[in-house]
């Protein structure tokens, strides 16, 4: 039996192809997105290694909330550092600081961004947490290293002096010593940042003490044990190894990247579905080619199992070959998509062929190639021997459940689909989500139960204005196999659902994300200053005095121990409250804070607060409103109080930022000009307009629904080259009756048309079916979302992206109608007949 | 006594559609003979031939190769019984097109794990002038040609009977005389029984007993 798998294996090699084209796809899909997956993990982890490079364990503040190290939190105390450096086991030991320092733009003059500066730890460069681009590390006291983007952005080049803006608001004229790359980095990362040597690092930024220190372990020390030891001499500070240093961060900045990395396996596993289907159908298909040589098989003594046998083995190799080739396409896919997803100024994440990535792929793609051929294999082996010898080849019995079990079934998986998605509506995410997801798959269930019944009256009812004589034909051939043709446009129906879902639900969640913003931020521009700076009191009162401005509103806000856990506390001017800032509101009004009240992001109304200031010691208020701080993306200061306690307990110079809104009716222009006039005079302030953060905020969705696209348009692709195959194949059923219709005057013009249109309507009816359900489960998505209340709930369905997508995908259908089409039209008319 | 009916009976469909296709054939069929089995299109030869061999069931009466009841016979059996007692030859060759004229030969061996008995190997091979065809697929061969490696497919595991549906229908005269010949011959030097089904009056000339069908009925025997 193995000589006869392998002979019909050479023999039939062109026809496998068309199977193994789907396998391949399917593989390369799913190691692809696992490859890219595990790629991306490493690359996060690497940038992070940049972050965390070559530490074993680190001494920070105790727990704040915000990852060691990052800006803004305490700090650890110089003195710590020698008592650690002592520490046996460690080999080498530094602070680190950080603190604000910004450099001002050659051109403008004006303050070039938020910046940080940070220092080379002397007693091993390697720990200072970023790496070297160009040039060298600063080793003289004016010298000074830029991080290469923003070298890039102001196009400054080594050996070029730079004007630093220090914390104190002092300019100091540095060297550029070289770039560097600090990777992707929630404190600091994506934003200038200055790397002096440690004693101008103190200077320039402030600071008096390390954000942390950072240690590396003696060969043959466990991080775990350095980190004892460390936790022995820093007793009240926090202790971590380097492993735990580099996750926390790297969660902190990829909260997007495990809802990618959840996503990313949602679409391989719906590509091995996609797949399965076009297997499936391409084994049936050739199994009813061949239900002769089966027969003849049969009349010759094989047995049963023998002919199930040699059709499993023959998808084994088909499966095993096919993934091999899949493998090999998707780590080439992955390569390139990890080049045109990554981050600007990146650079690609490395590639990481990690062997389980692998395994996964080529086991499901032999296990669903194996697995999608046991039903055609088992019909194959129902082929009455008799079929041999009578003279035309019988087709093959194909398993066919009454179509009134097909509807219960239909109706069962629909109500209980639809049950599941009404459910998630009501469920908080992620577990609603998931509900929604398993309701939308089940209700998919029904759709494919129905397929046969429904597709067929669908593609006649499409085709249905045009009477010609080869449109007829062609509903009449797409009619005749139900199952067939359901099966086909199924496959692409899937890849079209989820292109029209993840569509409507990225374009609701930018939708969202605009209104979201629109909502809370509801000003024009907001005036703010470099690292912890504030904007000058005569700046604001220049502001108060611009022409065309209704509100000028300042807001402090101050990272400060509030009923014993460190909190973001904030204050905004009185007549901006609820009108300038309008978080979702759970309880009572933020109108209502005054002297000795509060709003606050959790708790209730009437409890009270405990606020430590400097200057006017704890501080009890009484809560009066509660609001959601956990909207989507917009920060919302975790405790509002009113100005006049915030400037009884804080002191402060001036506010952190002032938001200002235009007269209506004034033209931005004029506005926009008002606003640079009046902080013309500082050159440490910037003015934001509520555009250019609005573009912030959506970049990272952004690049999220161009990945997905990009995914999504894999699995159309196999979808299409399901169609392409079943067509294929139906041409090769089909050969004497096209050649009986050549000789009876069809024209080779009127036969590839007629195969044309055949596959023109089976991907119309995709489109139709697809793009209803996935507009509908979009919509039940983002119903979910709102529920949640995380601020997304404003549904939005790009009709003109998904018009797009039904014309390419009809266009695609054609396409793929193509090849089978002109291999119908071009084999002998003769031969044909004859055979 | 190699094959027998008795009052075979086989009606297709139900109803007022039903054909009867045989109505009560009674036929015996004798070891070491040549039998053409002839008559008109829709006289039931080739149903009678497919009961005879297993391929079909017969809805009533008996159907004995040697001494098993073929009739009620599970699959199972079916298969082994074609598999070890029962040659096809048929009109359009019906060789596998991926196998070689050599894979097509020993194919029923294979299927049942066996080796073919070298001498009846060389034997076949020699008679059929096939020495030189054997790495050959079926395509790359003439008609007469590949109806030889189905005579030598069926031989090759020594059944008890040999059916050959209308082996001469799609070759030339030459080809077929010499297909013909080969039957002859097999059944006078290895006692082999052969059974040809055929309207061909040509091919019923080399038989040593013809049995007519007409209208599902035995005409003459």
């Amino acid at each position: 039996m193995l000589t006869f798998v392998l002979a019909g294996l050479r023999y039939r090699r062109a026809r496998l192809l068309l199977s193994s084209v789907a396998v391949a796809l399917g593989v390369a899909f799913v190691s692809g997105t696992l490859l890219l997956n595990a790629s991306m993990n490493a690359s996060y982890y690497s940038r992070f290694a940049t972050g965390a490079a070559n530490v074993a364990a680190l001494v920070a503040a105790p727990h704040s909330g915000n990852p060691p190290g990052q800006f803004g939190g305490q700090t650890v105390p110089r003195s710590l550092l020698g008592t650690i450096r002592d520490i046996d086991g460690v080999a080498a030991a530094d602070g680190r600081v950080i603190g604000p320092a910004a450099i001002l733009d050659p051109a403008t003059g004006h303050v070039a961004g938020n910046g940080f500066g940070v220092n080379v730890t002397a007693a091993d460069p390697s720990l200072s947490g970023f790496t070297l681009v160009s040039g060298h590390l600063p080793d003289a006291p004016d010298e000074v290293d830029i991080d290469k983007s923003t070298a890039a952005d102001e196009h400054l080049t080594v050996g070029q002096q730079v004007k630093v803006v220090t914390s104190t608001g002092g300019i100091r004229v540095f060297t550029l010593a070289g770039t560097i790359s600090t990777g992707v980095n929630p404190g600091i990362g994506n934003s200038t940042v200055l790397a002096f040597q440690t004693s101008e690092a103190f200077s320039v930024t402030g600071q008096s003490s390390y954000a942390l220190i950072v240690a590396r372990a003696r060969p043959g020390v466990s991080q775990h044990s350095l980190a004892t030891r460390l936790a022995a001499v820093a007793r009240g500070y926090q202790v971590q190894t380097g492993a735990q240093f580099a996750s926390e961060e790297a969660n902190d900045t990829t909260g997007v990247g495990s809802v990618l990395t959840t996503g990313i396996l949602i679409f391989a596993a719906i590509a091995l579905i996609v797949a399965c289907i076009v297997i499936y159908n391409t084994f049936g298909i050739l199994i009813a080619q061949r239900s002769r040589e089966f027969a003849l098989l049969r009349c010759v003594g094989a047995s049963r199992r023998q002919v199930f046998r040699a059709m499993l083995g023959e998808a084994l190799c088909v499966g095993l070959a096919s993934s091999a080739g899949g493998l090999l396409l998707g780590i080439a896919l992955s390569w390139v998509l990890g080049h045109v997803l990554a981050p600007p100024g990146t650079g690609p994440a490395p590639l990481v062929i990690a062997p389980s990535a692998v395994a996964v792929a080529v086991i499901t793609g032999v296990v669903v190639t194996v697995g999608a051929s046991v039903l055609p294999a088992a019909a194959a082996t129902r082929i009455a021997p008799v079929a041999a010898v009578s003279g035309a080849g019988a087709l093959a019995a194909v398993t066919r459940r009454s179509s009134w079990l097909r509807v219960a079934f239909a109706a069962v998986t629909a109500v209980a689909g639809l049950a599941l998605t009404l459910a998630g509506l009501h469920t908080k995410i992620p577990a609603g989500l998931f509900e929604v997801a398993a309701g939308g798959c089940v209700f998919f269930l029904a759709v494919l139960a129905l397929g046969p019944l429904i597709t067929p009256p669908l593609v006649a009812l499409l085709a249905a204005p045009w009477r010609a004589v080869i449109t007829r034909m062609a509903v009449a051939n797409a009619r005749r196999n139900p199952h067939r043709i359901a099966a086909s446009t199924a496959a692409l129906t899937i890849g079209v659902t989820l292109m029209t879902l993840f569509t409507v639900v990225f374009s609701s969640v930018q939708a969202s994300t605009d209104a979201a913003i629109a909502g809370h931020y509801p000003f024009d521009y907001v005036v703010e200053t470099s690292g912890s700076q504030l904007v000058p009191p005569r700046v604001v009162s220049a502001l108060d005095r611009a022409p065309g401005l209704s509100t000028v509103a300042s807001v402090y806000t101050q990272h400060t121990t509030v009923n014993g856990h460190q909190l973001l506390l904030g204050a905004y001017s009185h007549d901006a409250l609820g009108v300038m800032l309008k978080p979702k509101m759970v309880a009572g009004s933020l109108a209502a804070v005054g002297p000795g009240t509060a709003a606050a992001g959790s708790g209730r109304v009437g409890s009270f607060i405990e606020v430590s200031t400097p200057d006017a010691g704890t501080v009890r208020l009484r809560v009066v409103a509660v609001y959601n701080v956990s909207a989507y993306r917009t920060p919302v200061p975790d405790v509002l109080i009113s100005t006049a306690d915030f400037v009884r307990g804080f002191r402060p110079a001036g506010p952190g930022a002032v938001v200002i809104d235009a007269s209506p009716g004034v033209s931005t222009a004029s506005s926009r000009a008002a606003v640079n006039a009046a902080v013309a005079s500082d050159p440490l302030l910037k003015v934001d307009t509520l555009a250019d953060y609005k573009a912030t905020l959506n970049s990272g969705v952004d690049s999220i629904l161009d990945l997905v696209t990009a995914l999504v348009a894999l699995a159309v692709l196999i979808a299409l080259t399901g169609i392409s195959n079943t067509l294929t194949l139906s041409v090769i059923e089909r050969t004497r009756e096209s050649a009986l219709l050549r000789a009876l005057g069809l024209t080779r013009g009127q036969l590839r048309q007629m195969l044309l249109t055949e596959a023109v309507l089976m991907a119309v009816v995709a489109v139709l079916l697809g793009g209803g359900l996935g507009i509908g489960f979009g919509a039940a998505i983002i119903g979910s979302m709102e529920h949640s209340g995380n601020g997304i709930g404003t549904l939005s369905v790009p009709f003109g992206h998904l018009a797009l997508y039904a014309v390419i995908a009809a266009v695609a259908g054609m396409v793929a109608g193509v090849l089978p089409s002109r291999r119908a039209a071009r084999t002998d008319l003769l031969t044909q007949l004859r055979d | 006594m190699t094959v027998s009916t008795k009052d075979l009976v086989k009606i297709y469909g139900s109803g007022e559609t039903s054909v009867t296709a045989l109505d009560g054939v009674t036929l015996e069929f004798r070891t070491g003979e040549l039998t053409a089995i002839m008559g008109p299109s829709g006289s039931g030869k080739s149903t009678l031939m497919h009961c005879l061999a297993g391929l079909d069931t017969a809805t009533s009466g008996s159907v004995r190769l040697g001494d098993t009841e073929l009739t009620g016979l599970p699959d199972k059996q079916l298969t082994l019984l074609r598999r070890k007692r029962v040659g096809f030859v048929f009109q359009s060759f019906n060789l596998l097109p991926a196998l070689t004229a050599e894979q097509n030969i020993r194919l029923p061996l294979d299927l049942a794990g066996r080796r073919p008995d070298p001498a009846l190997w060389n034997h076949l091979i020699g008679r059929l002038g096939l020495a030189t065809r054997l790495n050959h697929r079926p395509g790359e061969l003439s008609g007469g040609q590949q109806q030889r490696v189905a005579c030598a497919r069926a031989l090759i595991t020594q059944p008890d009977v040999i059916f050959a549906d209308e082996p001469t229908g799609n070759l030339d005269s030459a080809s077929g005389a010499e297909v013909l010949a080969f039957l002859r011959l097999s059944v006078r030097e290895l006692r082999q029984t052969v059974i040809i089904v055929t309207h061909d009056q040509v091919a019923a000339s080399y038989a040593d007993r013809v049995v007519a069908l007409a209208d599902g009925r035995v005409t003459r025997c």
